[in-house]
């Protein structure tokens, strides 16, 4: 771990400061939620469980006296493996018994962050339908070509007639549309 | 920070479309932990993938019956063509240009006006500690109310600490930890109390502070401070 600011963090950790832990927890609960699920399709309540778990074994690994920052590349690479080998184990565990709650239910501040991240996916749904549906018919086909057909620029270029470069300007200006009007409606930055 | 990833865009494809091996894969989603702008971006078109493989006739099919080849053309195609063109990177590298220029001038002035080298640095937010205190750090028991200092009260040097806690029937409040950080949330003072007020006399450096109140590892509450020089 060479990242500055991530070394300040795990030793503001391992000196006791709980805000250092919710710092960690703010910077990386989006992506053990999308880790999550991506890997898992199941109930509201076992990915609560389980990112309560994934939580608490970083925040217990950080705060061992035997955590060696150097041996992890970053903080990033921490908390991303420990997040797949929870998941692993929630799989593992899944086989051999209908799984259960064992130890302490999540927290308000776990148990609120997934209904927010599991509600912003679904209006991020919602608004991408819209939004697909009102594009011109150029950029839908561009992304029905590529993202259905799974074409090569390629392949679509020779398909439309058009040069690769435009194809490639042509599909990155409809994700842009999509970007721009989810940032109007999600985003204040 | 923008993303500085190397063909970023097509990463984002490649990783979704499943072209990457499983280390290239793995090595992606490391880095995705630690950039929310390209974790943004994938989650987007993630979900307008997932959304075009599954809803394809109501969304997208019927873009063959709307425009044959012979249609396209004229006005409207043209300047929305030209807009694509647009789209590409010089945008984003004129716009990157500007916001660095603006941003440059904005701190030299900062800069000036505190007439002392990284002094404006001194008074830039946390962006992870304002965002816990927007969300009230909430107690499952006790009830806090800070008397002082006020929310961005400034201090030329002293700076006193004092509020009032309602116990529960049948709780002991017990000592609480009064814990000082920088605006980069490094910890520079911490006293254990049995008081709730504590004068603090140490001479802290022009800049914004953060600081919390803890019992037994629970944050209680988070406040923050300025101290600022004494007028001429």
């Amino acid at each position: 771990m060479k990242d500055a600011d991530q070394l300040r963090l795990v030793e503001r950790i391992q000196t006791g400061y709980t805000i250092a832990e919710k710092e960690l927890f703010l910077r990386y609960k989006g992506p053990i939620h999308w880790k999550v699920l991506r890997r898992i399709d199941t109930n509201i309540e076992n990915i609560k469980d389980l990112v309560s778990e994934i939580y608490l074994a970083i925040i217990d690994g950080v705060r061992k006296p035997s955590f060696q920052p150097e041996r992890w590349e970053s903080l990033d690479a921490y908390v991303w493996g420990v997040t797949n080998h929870k998941i692993n184990d929630w799989f593992k565990k899944q086989k051999v018994e209908r799984r259960t709650i064992v130890g302490d239910p999540p927290s308000d501040d776990i148990a609120t962050s997934t209904e927010e991240y599991l509600l912003e996916t679904q209006e991020l749904a919602n608004h991408l339908r819209t939004l697909i549906k009102s594009l011109p018919s150029k950029y839908k086909e561009a992304l029905d070509l590529r993202y259905f057909q799974e074409l090569s620029i390629q392949e679509i270029s020779a398909q439309l007639s058009l040069p690769p470069r435009r194809v490639s300007e042509r599909i990155h200006y409809a994700l842009k549309l999509l970007r721009k009007a989810f940032h109007k409606k999600f985003r204040q930055y | 920070m923008k993303c500085q990833l190397p063909n970023r865009d097509q990463r984002i494809d490649d990783f979704l479309m499943g072209k990457l091996s499983q280390k290239e894969a793995d090595d992606y989603e490391i880095h995705l932990f630690g950039c929310p702008e390209c974790l943004e971006e994938l989650r987007i078109r993630e979900q307008a993938i997932k959304l075009i493989k599954q809803e394809r006739e109501s969304l997208v099919a019927d873009y063959a019956q709307r425009t044959s080849p012979k249609q396209r053309g004229g006005l409207t195609i043209a300047i929305s063509d030209v807009f694509e063109k647009w789209a590409g990177p010089w945008v984003y590298v004129g716009a990157a240009v500007t916001v660095a220029i603006i941003a440059l001038f904005a701190r030299q002035l900062l800069q000036k006006e505190e007439s002392g080298e990284h002094y404006a640095d001194n008074f830039k937010p946390s962006a992870s500690l304002e965002s816990i205190m927007q969300q009230t750090p909430r107690s499952s028991s006790t009830s806090i109310a800070v008397i002082s200092p006020k929310n961005d009260e400034s201090f030329e040097s002293n700076v006193f600490f004092k509020w009032e806690i309602r116990e529960n029937e049948g709780e002991t409040i017990g000592v609480l930890d009064l814990k000082i950080m920088n605006n980069q949330g490094t910890p520079i003072f911490s006293k254990r109390l049995e008081e709730w007020e504590f004068n603090l006399q140490d001479n802290l450096n022009p800049g914004l502070y953060y600081w919390t109140i803890e019992r037994q590892g629970e944050m209680l509450y988070l406040g923050k401070f300025f101290i600022r020089k004494p007028a001429e």
